[in-house]
């Protein structure tokens, strides 16, 4: 290997911890000029921590960050961009109501003296870096309503206008099409010969190969190897991410399968999903595999009621169906449990009682007035069965861990005795103990005859748990596979199969 | 030794729970309200006097009720500034339908009808056309205060029945106890319980603590927001008619500002203004404070004007306090 | 579609506000006319002229504030205050100098809006209590201070009633020279200075905003302090106008005009996104309806309905624009 000097970044025995929860464990991570970087791990594994701590955004709670040799403090992300560390976030931060060229210069229009900024010097320099990465963009558009791949030239234009020299992209290609993608991949191409630094966060494996150097590979916080892209074979790259560790806790048990239960044919929203069809049994653990920006998460919506189907038919209980609301998806005995838990799962100032009994008011309620006692009979009912650990009903959801609160959010949707049940990302956020506590809590609900449509990036649980997986990308159905065709590569190939990449890599 | 575990188990959970006591914010308002009665007790020998207290709270009943329904409104994290200018619109109208020979109590239903229908435009326009309720109640408290500027013009009206005037003097037979007051102490324990021990009343607080989740939940955001604003319009109605009794005339400048001491006391009362938190009994509390509050500016001969200063003042400090005993429970924690 | 395509859409659709609020403007003056031809007169426009100067004055501070993504309810009292405050210094000294008046007005304005600026930025109490506080505090405040006599017309110096009559060109009063001076001094400021885009950038979009090191506090406190000095200005204007200052009417139920001709010139209530140009058109709008009405017969009873009617009205039209626009970006869609 050739000498390449001093690494630009480089960050030495970092670790992050966040109340006590370790996120980051001991990481040595460096970054040369003119390099690509790739980051690679699955959901949770600390990527976005690490990156995170790189531009600014927290400081780590161990080990040190060298900045050019030197050892530097990174204290907030207007420091990091100054130093010329710019991070594109996955959902870019622009400013819709301005153009092009003034979300690439504003908050640091200033060059020298004057208390005016010339435009017209302002609009030459952004045609020029513009131009410079072979981007055609008219610098007067408005921001608002461009694409998400459009956006994100802004923003690498504006770390550009910075003289950054790091750049990290945090998944990147979630949201891009076929041309974007290798737009994309052109301008990278462009800044390593300028002589910048890339990290680059991807999910697809096919893309890493194509645009990264080198990868490193985290698993649960933790490096577990870093290697040169070429001469590195997928199913490595794939061995690294997932392990083997969780896989011992999670085994199915045997479910009888029944009667269809749901069945979606050809369903659409404009803008999120097309020609979705899908089936689920009663007793069947339905998985739905994908990456993130798949739209997994909007055909459940729509399922739901939250985000009706545009096209498309419905069947429940063999029954044709219209659900144009959640009230109708609750009263036919389906129950959704949301993604985010702060924001869609919990009400987290409300107590634990209220938010266990919040959907089922209708239930404990006479007239409108809540018993009490009921409503205490079944949040006790609640705490036992999946064993919530708490010290009084009465407290704040948000004083619960991750475990804790999404066991609160499975309660309220199992109070509402549902026959079929959506569960989004399940294990997202949780520790292995609990995580342990709801392949549990999935396997005997399935043996009671429930049928359960999982949604999950981790392929672990996917591959344990599921009867059936239907894959997705990019919003249309990419996979379906019986229990005994599953394989591992498969699935990941269908996730990433943008019909896209596969041309892209192939160019 | 299992039981002295249990007990010691115990008394932590009561000490917690009297922690947890102290820093209800309805706690802080009943103090400030021990110190206005103090305070007025100096200015004047009348406050020693019960049946001048409650004689003094006629005036402010009104406003009490209506600021019954906007603790709904700003628990479920909107407002509502129309509702002084609501009152007097349907105070008008009902005075108008009258003159024009329909009988009172005819009128009255009437009224409460017109106040219901307000309070659905700006409901209409919140819920369903999804426009910030702020600007859009800025808009109606002109348009409705115009409406009655247009229809009454600078004249003002009265000549109403005598069964109808001077509610504001009926009292419980042998008290000094005021119907008003009473109307207001049911009203505030019935929406009180409404508030807190039904569906609707935790439904409301969903709203204003993550409309979003409630929507995950089944909750009828928008029809829930339609029926708030219908109720803050219905109550601004009942205000109205309880003013027109009392004043026994009635012109399109009546209550003008009047949506600063309804909100002043919602949020003394604790109701934060962000959505979410609030109690009945913390408004019931500063709706006591602010009668004291204006009762002994009125008996110290503080002029009308300077109370505007100092209300005003009292706005911005009843959000002040709230954010300090929150940085200081922070900062302990 | 291109990039290219892409901007001359977006070109075509930044004036389509005001073009609009133009319309407005049009077709009120011809319904007028055709009722009353009388309307299109020399009277009408001296009229249009006259009632002009505050709104725009302070209509410039309060878009800034809309931009950022906040409001401001206490403007009438801030012109109230400085106006009151002033109008006893030249009663007690009639030497005391027109342009000192101007400037000690804008001063104590200044003084009010800070007030206003510091309690939102850095105590983070929300817009809508402090100016709906302040609004009573400093109307109450003119009245303690001020004893609440009226400054009485023999009491202002004629060189000041002047400059609503006096005209340096065309007929056009000082008055409305001075709010031209105001509205270009805006439109310079929001264009070319730093501050002024990064009050846009605040009102888009406040967390990318800080992320990109801009202050935040900094900005919601300059955009109040502006306001309150152009408030304190407006007062003084008032005087040249009507010829007196009255603690209770001065600059009471302003705020309303001022906001409604915002909104109605195109600023979006979300912040982010308004120009001068539809501001003062928004103005003009006002100015045109506030003529309109007596000719047509109609009382003076009607304007505050107006008013209200006018800010629903843009708020509904700036909501289907929105509404729109969010249709046509999911058309064009990120995959399907």
């Amino acid at each position: 290997m050739k000498d390449r000097g001093t690494p630009i970044v480089s960050v030495k025995n970092v670790s992050k911890s966040f109340s006590g929860v370790t996120v980051l464990k001991n990481i040595d991570f460096d970054l040369y000029p003119g390099e690509v970087h790739a980051l690679l791990g699955e959901n949770g594994a600390g990527k976005t921590t690490l990156v995170k701590i790189i531009s600014g955004v927290f400081p780590p709670t161990k080990g040190e960050i060298y900045f050019k040799g030197k050892k530097t403090a990174i204290n907030n992300p207007h420091a990091a961009r100054e130093m010329g560390i710019a991070l594109i976030h996955q959902e870019p931060l622009t400013f819709p109501d301005l153009n092009v060229t003034e979300n690439i210069f504003v908050g640091h229009t200033k060059e020298g003296k004057s208390p005016t900024i010339d435009w017209k010097k302002k609009r030459e320099r952004a045609r020029e870096l513009l131009k410079s990465l072979g981007v055609n963009m008219d610098e007067r558009a408005l921001v608002k309503g461009m694409s998400i791949a459009d956006q994100q030239m802004v923003e690498i234009t504006s770390a550009l206008s910075q003289n950054a020299e790091v750049i990290i992209m945090d998944e990147p290609t979630a949201a891009l099409s076929l041309g974007e993608v290798e737009t994309l991949f052109k301008i990278i191409k462009k800044l390593k010969k300028q002589g910048k630094a890339i990290v680059f966060i991807g999910h697809r494996l096919e893309e890493i190969e194509v645009v990264s150097d080198r990868i490193t590979v985290l698993r649960d916080g933790e490096k577990v190897g870093e290697m040169q892209t070429e001469g590195t074979k997928k199913e490595q790259m794939v061995q690294m991410m997932i392990g083997r560790s969780v896989n011992e806790q999670i085994h199915k048990e045997n479910n009888k399968i029944g009667e269809p239960l749901l069945k979606l044919e050809k369903g659409y929203v404009l803008g999120k999903f097309k020609d979705i069809s899908i089936e689920v049994k009663r007793g069947e653990i339905v998985g739905m595999a994908g990456l993130v920006g798949a739209g997994r998460t909007e055909v459940a919506e729509a399922i739901f009621g939250l985000d009706p189907l545009q096209k498309g038919k419905l069947f429940y209980k063999g029954k044709r169906v219209k659900i144009t609301n959640p009230k109708q998806a609750i009263d036919k005995g389906m129950a959704l449990v949301p993604e985010d838990r702060a924001k869609a799962g919990l009400l987290l100032p409300f107590t634990i009682q209220k938010n266990v009994t919040f959907a089922i008011l209708k239930k404990i309620a006479k007239f409108g007035w809540i018993k009490v006692k009921k409503e205490k009979q079944h949040v006790e009912d609640y705490i036992q069965k999946l064993d919530i650990k708490l010290r009084d009903m009465k407290q704040e959801a948000q004083e619960l861990s991750g475990g804790n609160q999404q066991k609160v959010v499975l309660s309220k949707w199992l109070l509402t005795t549902p026959d079929l049940l959506i569960l989004d990302e399940p294990t997202r956020g949780i520790d292995v103990g609990a995580k342990a506590e709801v392949y549990k809590l999935i396997n005997s609900l399935a043996q009671q005859g429930k049928g359960i449509l999982m949604i999950s990036s981790e392929l672990p649980e996917i591959m344990a748990l599921s009867d059936k997986v239907y894959v997705m990308c990019e919003g249309r159905l990419t996979g379906e596979f019986e229990r005994k065709e599953l394989v591992e590569d498969k699935i990941m190939t269908a996730a990433s199969s943008s019909l896209h990449v596969k041309e892209v890599a192939s160019k | 030794m299992m039981t002295k575990i249990r007990n010691a188990n115990k008394s932590n959970a009561n000490r917690l729970r009297i922690l947890k006591f102290a820093q209800r914010p309805e706690l802080v308002t009943f103090i400030l309200l021990i110190l206005c009665f103090w305070v007025s007790t100096i200015i004047s020998p009348y406050f020693l006097d019960a049946g001048y207290i409650l004689d003094s709270t006629t005036l402010y009943n009104e406003f009490g009720i209506m600021a019954i329904a906007m603790t709904f409104i700003i628990i479920a994290g909107q407002i509502d500034l129309s509702v002084a200018s609501m009152m007097t619109l349907v105070s008008c109208l009902t005075a108008m339908i009258f003159h024009a020979g329909v009988p009172m109590g005819i009128a009255l239903v009437l009224g409460l009808l017109i106040g219901i229908g307000l309070g659905m435009i700006n409901g209409a326009l919140v819920a369903f056309l999804d426009l910030p309720p702020l600007i859009v109640t800025i808009g109606t408290m002109a348009l409705f205060r115009g409406v009655a500027q247009i229809f009454i013009g600078d004249h003002s009206l009265s000549d109403f029945p005598s069964w109808f005037v001077g509610v504001d003097k009926f009292v419980i037979p042998g008290t000094d106890i005021p119907w008003t007051l009473i109307l207001f102490l049911i009203l505030a324990l019935g929406m009180g319980l409404l508030l807190s021990k039904t569906k609707f009343g935790r439904h409301v607080y969903a709203i204003g603590t993550s409309e979003n989740a409630a929507k995950y939940a089944a909750v009828p955001v928008k029809r829930q927001k339609m029926i708030l604003f219908a109720l803050s319009g219905l109550f601004a109605a009942i205000g109205g008619m309880l003013t027109m009794s009392r004043l026994a005339v009635v012109r399109y400048d009546m209550a003008l500002g009047g949506e600063l001491d309804i909100i002043t006391m919602a949020l003394l009362g604790g109701t934060d203004i962000n959505g979410g938190k609030g109690t009945m009994l913390g408004t019931v509390i500063g709706m006591l404070v602010l009668t004291l509050m204006r009762t002994g500016m009125s008996v110290a001969r503080v002029k009308i004007q300077y109370q505007m200063a100092i209300m005003g003042a009292l706005l911005i400090i009843s959000i002040i306090i709230p954010n300090i005993v929150r940085y200081i429970r922070d900062r302990n924690d | 579609m291109s990039g290219e395509q892409k901007a001359i859409k977006a070109k075509r659709s930044i004036y389509f506000k005001e073009i609009g609020t133009l319309l407005m403007i049009a077709v009120i003056t011809i319904i007028t006319t055709s009722i009353q031809p009388a309307f299109l007169s020399a009277g009408s426009i001296r009229s249009i002229l006259l009632y002009i100067p505050m709104p725009i004055i302070v209509s410039m501070g309060m878009m800034m504030v809309i931009l950022s993504g906040n409001i401001d309810l206490s403007v009438g009292s801030m012109v109230g205050f400085s106006a009151i405050m002033v109008g006893m210094i030249i009663r007690d000294n009639p030497e005391f100098p027109v342009w000192a008046a101007f400037v000690l007005s804008t001063l104590i304005g200044l003084g009010l809006g800070m007030f206003n600026g510091l309690l939102v930025s850095v105590l983070s109490i929300p817009a809508i209590i402090v100016t709906l506080g302040t609004l009573n505090l400093y109307r109450g405040l003119l009245f303690i201070i001020g004893g609440g006599r009226q400054i009485d017309p023999n009491h202002i110096p004629r060189s000041m009633i002047a400059l609503a009559q006096k005209s340096p060109i065309f007929n056009i009063p000082w008055i409305v020279i001075f709010a031209a001076i105001f509205a270009i001094a805006t439109w310079v400021f929001m264009k070319y200075t730093h501050s002024g885009k990064e009050i846009y950038a605040v009102g888009s979009n406040s967390q990318a905003a800080r992320l990109r090191g801009i202050s935040v506090n900094k900005i919601i406190f300059m955009v109040y302090s502006i306001t309150g000095a152009l408030s304190g200005f407006a007062g003084m204007v008032y005087a040249a106008r009507n010829g007196y200052i009255n603690p209770s009417n001065t600059g009471y139920g302003f705020e309303f005009v001022v906001i409604s001709a915002v909104i109605v010139g195109g600023t979006s209530i979300n912040g982010g996104s308004g120009s001068v140009l539809g501001t003062v058109l928004g103005c003009f709008l006002l100015a045109v309806i506030h003529t309109a009405l007596p000719v047509l017969g109609v009382s003076g009873l009607w304007q505050q309905a107006i008013y209200g009617f006018i800010i629903i009205l843009a708020l509904v039209m700036d909501k289907t624009v929105q509404n729109n626009q969010m249709k046509q970006v999911l058309k064009r869609g990120v995959r399907v």
